[in-house]
């Protein structure tokens, strides 16, 4: 029987091991950064419809389907950097007439150890784990008559380490924080290279 | 897997680590409760050569979803749409493939996708328990089956011309069940992608094939 005093003890020393568990994302950097930004627009500004789809989404090459929750989260990034860049008189629904439609195809190629993973889990975090997402972003932009203006593909990478010790850049490299900063990077350098080409 | 940590500790996911959260609950609600509903995806596999096609372009309408126990509709409707979309382009079953709304040319066709079944259910595999206390788990170290994953879908597609008659009608079901072992990418990464396609193909197939043949029809 372990004593009351004890118990607890080994308790909060589990609790602080968890919580301090850490975990950081870092970008692959493929993807310059888009300057200027924003990109001087039009004086006759177009409005755009937005509608994305998961690509290619697969976990050690094995296909998995992009959930809902995905989705929606990546949409909205990319909408947010599309009503941020000014270059549009409108963001609009998929379904609402424009100017201009951006048919947006996300693909996550993700990568990592299971051993190794399994190992992070067991030794409470002390021995490392890695995995890495290659993201893909290829949109086409189309006129109301369906006939392609151009189509841009732009990549980069993120890779999530997870370590005891990384809870001290945890803050610097949040997970979800580095997630969002990759779409808002591959959307402006979409958007970028579509002014660039006088499409929008 | 290692990307379960950003799922666990941030209040907004990382694209593969939501999967793995999702995958984790699944398998704690499955063990609670029995059986539980996975949330689909919209994902296809990469699009196979159509093996009858017409010189024609299509418009692809906004997908419905109309099954009742399908949850985040919208998103799966739009995210649907748009996968269908590349997929019908990609095989190459008309000239032209676009979506809804635009300036349709007298010759081009609307087709329209509707899922009254949309579905992707885990239970566990009745030799799990049993077999796993009479082993020791060894059962489940050697890859014995722990889950039974169920697809089932059923899809409706109406072609229509620019003047919105209809043209062709057909409809299919496509039921799925595999074992999933500890083992098994589907383990995790539950996904009715190969069912999903499937059944887009054979509803393209169809009324592609009526299409080319010139005839109204309905077939199922």
């Amino acid at each position: 029987m372990i004593p009351a005093r004890i118990a607890s003890s080994l308790a909060v020393c589990a609790l602080l091991v968890f919580a301090a568990s850490g975990c950081a994302s870092f970008r692959g950097g493929e993807l310059a950064e888009t300057t200027p930004w924003p990109p001087v627009a039009s004086p006759t500004k177009k409005s755009v419809s937005l509608v994305l789809a998961g690509g290619t989404v697969s976990v050690n090459g094995n296909p998995t389907d992009a959930s809902p929750m995905m989705l929606q989260q990546w949409r909205e990034k990319v909408e947010k950097t599309y009503a941020d860049s000014s270059l549009f008189s409108a963001v609009l629904p998929e379904s609402a007439p424009a100017d201009v439609r951006a048919e947006v195809h996300v693909s996550d190629i993700g990568e990592g150890s299971m051993g190794l993973a399994f190992l992070c889990g067991f030794t409470m975090f002390i021995i490392p784990a890695t995995a890495i997402d290659h993201f893909t972003m290829k949109t086409d932009f189309k006129n109301a008559n369906g006939d392609v203006l151009a189509t841009i593909e732009k990549s980069d990478s993120s890779r999530l380490w997870m370590q005891l010790f990384l809870v001290f850049v945890m803050p610097f490299n949040w997970p979800p924080s580095v997630g969002e900063e990759l779409f808002r990077d591959l959307s402006r350098a979409t958007l970028a290279d579509a002014h660039g080409k006088n499409i929008l | 897997m290692t990307r379960s940590a950003a799922s666990v500790w941030g209040g907004e996911t990382v694209p593969v680590s939501e999967s793995l959260a999702r995958a984790v609950t699944l398998s704690a609600l499955c063990a609670a409760v029995g059986c539980v509903s996975v949330p689909t995806g919209t994902s296809l596999e990469a699009a196979q050569l159509a093996t009858v096609s017409v010189p024609r372009g299509a418009w692809l309408a906004p997908t419905l979803i109309t099954d009742p126990s399908a949850k985040e509709v919208v998103e799966l409707q739009r995210s649907l749409t748009l996968a269908i979309a590349s997929y019908t382009s990609d095989a190459k079953y008309f000239s032209r493939v676009n979506l809804l709304p635009g300036n349709l040319r007298p010759e081009e066709v609307v087709l329209r996708f509707g899922f009254d079944r949309y579905q992707l259910r885990r239970e566990p595999h009745p030799a799990y328990f049993p077999a796993a206390i009479l082993t020791l788990t060894l059962y489940i170290w050697f890859g014995g089956p722990i889950y039974r994953d169920k697809a089932n879908l059923s899809a409706e597609l109406r072609v229509q011309d620019a003047a919105g008659q209809e043209l062709v009608r057909v409809s299919d079901s496509f039921q799925d069940e595999r074992d999933v072992g500890f083992f098994s990418p589907d383990y995790v990464f539950p996904s009715t992608i190969k069912a999903r396609t499937n059944l887009i193909r054979s509803l393209l197939d169809k009324a592609v094939g009526e299409l080319a043949r010139g005839a109204p029809a309905t077939t199922h």
